[in-house]
């Protein structure tokens, strides 16, 4: 069953031109023009239940705009929106039962107030009886692994901290699909880790549906199976993980360390990145040509070491952001 | 069931926000005495006045503490369980709605009751404090309590109202800062010293006619329906005013980016 069903949906925002320097006291007073940025044009995708799907893409892509639109927060310009049955900008109050948010940007959590406090306030908000809601707390927060702060003031606690205690509070009303904006920004690796393990488990134990937005490769590629780029307000790519990595990931990178100097440059399809003295870098399109193309430029018994990697996906990702990778059909 | 959801929303609110700020007790404290000192100079202020002239439009020196009983105890109740209310065009400019449209309660009540003033318990124990220095028969202790909610409550609707130009004007919170000034500045002088275009003003856009010369008329005189019915009509009429303006605007919240966090 479908969690999410998006189809041509649009957002555009109007923004009244701006003048610098002199020219901003000539059109003071005068009609400005008024410019439409499409800051969501046209997409389209579905979410399947209990996947987890990343919505990745550079800043200012129209990535949070979607998210605002699919939590209700932001009323689209034009096109549908599904969230489990229903119409966000219409049934706003009925999906926030359904649904939670964290925005790694904003915090919903009172800092002057102890996690546990906050825990009970949200609670309420959602009409949670008291008793359900001290036992949801506390299976809480041994999944979360809180307990030893939960009493401490929010303001206290560290980032880390702090992001496990906004998750807490949004699955205080257990629901049924979480939308996660940056959850990860600012925090150390180990945090970092320790979140996408929650993320996880979330999915796992729970069959939370969760969509969320990093700029960390790292959360991606552990995360989820499926990715959608989004870039200037369209959809780039909407693929699987593994097919990201089968199709996108066709360029090796090899180190090599020779005794001598080999002359490669006119070889098709292999590129020499950097040179010193005999360390070559090396990208080898294997679309173009093969690691066995490369060996034969080689002298075995001149070969003192050698290394062959993938591009990194972060890399991978950043062409498509530039728009340098064609996306395959 | 609604009402009874709300009221529990509001009261939550309410609850946490004290307990919020009860965790600094000398700042709490302070806060409430202070209120109730800054208005008691006022008193002395209105004393010199009285021992010059023996009364200002009809006024002499109980009535006019009656209003600002009935004006500091309006703005005590509104800045105590509203006191959002009185930021929304700066929420709306920032685009900080994002969490509030994320629960699933009433947007307008939640944003407006998410927030407390704590030296407004200073204003509503001063409402009190008049009534005791100025002799108040003791049906007036009880009969004020729903005047001061109804008129907070217009208090507070016409300043969302004004408020919710924000979502049209960028930073439009100006005019809503000057009705809320002039709200609290002519409540507190004898009505009968204004009339044409001041007066059709205290009756519509700044509406302390109908917050509390209204109520202060239906305490002096006693009982009177049509009093009451204008004064209950009119609240009506505001708060309804405001939520359809809130609403309405909403379709143009553009929300925001900024990193920001609950205080």
């Amino acid at each position: 069953m479908k969690a999410i069903e998006v189809k041509n949906l649009c957002k555009d925002f109007k923004t009244k031109v701006k003048y610098s320097g002199a020219e901003f006291w000539k059109h003071l007073f005068k009609k400005k023009e008024v410019n439409t940025k499409h800051a969501v044009n046209n997409i389209s995708f579905d979410v399947e239940e209990g996947e987890i799907l990343a919505f990745i893409g550079p800043n200012g892509a129209g990535k949070s705009t979607t998210i605002k639109m699919l939590t209700g927060i932001l009323y689209p310009t034009s096109g549908e929106i599904n969230v489990l049955g229903f119409n966000p900008s219409k049934q706003r109050v009925k999906l926030s039962y359904q649904i939670g948010t964290v925005f790694g940007q904003k915090e919903q959590l009172w800092v002057h107030l102890s996690a546990y406090d906050n825990f009970m306030f949200f609670g309420s908000i959602y009409d949670i009886p008291k008793k359900e809601l001290t036992e949801r707390i506390n299976e809480l927060a041994k999944v979360f692994e809180i307990t030893e702060f939960i009493n401490q003031p929010v303001k206290s606690l560290s980032l880390g901290q702090r992001m496990k205690c906004e998750m807490v509070a949004s699955l205080i009303h257990n629901p049924k699909m979480l939308f996660f904006d940056e959850p990860t920004i600012g925090l150390d690796p180990i945090a970092k880790e320790t979140l996408r393990n929650l993320i996880k488990k979330i999915n796992k134990e729970f069959g939370t549906t969760i969509l969320f937005t990093s700029h960390d490769v790292g959360d991606i590629e552990e995360l989820c199976k499926r990715v959608i780029i989004i870039n200037d307000g369209q959809i780039v790519l909407d693929d699987s993980m593994k097919n990201l990595k089968y199709h996108y990931l066709n360029k090796k990178i090899v180190q090599a360390n020779l005794k001598t100097k080999v002359k490669l440059d006119k070889k098709v399809g292999i590129k020499v990145l950097k040179q010193k003295d005999t360390m070559y870098k090396i990208e080898v399109d294997m679309n173009i040509t093969s690691m066995d193309e490369l060996m034969k430029l080689f002298n075995a018994d001149d070969l003192q070491d050698i290394t062959i990697s993938s591009t990194p996906l972060e890399d991978i990702i950043k062409d498509i952001y530039r728009g340098n990778t064609q996306t395959h059909d | 069931m609604a009402v009874k959801n709300n009221l529990k929303l509001i009261f939550s609110y309410l609850k946490l926000n004290l307990k919020k700020e009860a965790q600094y007790k000398t700042s709490f404290i302070l806060k409430i005495v202070m209120m109730v000192l800054n208005n008691a100079f006022f008193i002395l202020q209105w004393l010199i006045i009285f021992s010059i002239v023996e009364n200002i439009g009809g006024y002499g020196l109980n009535e006019l503490l009656l209003l600002w009983a009935l004006s500091a105890g309006s703005y005590g109740v509104a800045h105590l369980f509203f006191n959002n209310a009185f930021s929304i065009g700066y929420l709306i400019y920032e685009g900080k709605l994002d969490v509030y449209l994320t629960q699933p309660k009433n947007l307008l009540i939640n944003i407006c009751c998410s927030s407390c003033s704590v030296s407004a318990i200073g204003d509503i124990i001063y409402a009190f404090v008049v009534l005791i220095i100025t002799g108040a028969p003791w049906w007036w202790y009880l009969a004020i309590i729903p005047i001061l909610i109804i008129g907070a409550l217009i208090y507070v609707g016409m300043v969302i109202i004004f408020q919710s130009l924000c979502f049209y004007i960028k930073n439009g919170s100006a005019l809503a800062n000057m009705i809320e000034s002039a709200i609290t500045m002519f409540g507190t002088y004898p009505p009968a010293i204004f009339s044409g275009v001041a007066k059709f003003l205290l009756y519509t856009i700044i509406p302390v006619g109908f917050m509390i010369f209204i109520p202060a008329q239906y305490l002096f005189l006693g009982f009177n329906i049509w009093y009451m019915l204008m004064f209950l009509g009119f609240a009506i009429l505001v708060v309804s005013l405001a939520f359809v303006c809130f609403k309405f605007g909403l379709k143009r919240y553009t929300s925001g980016s900024l990193f920001a966090g609950r205080l």
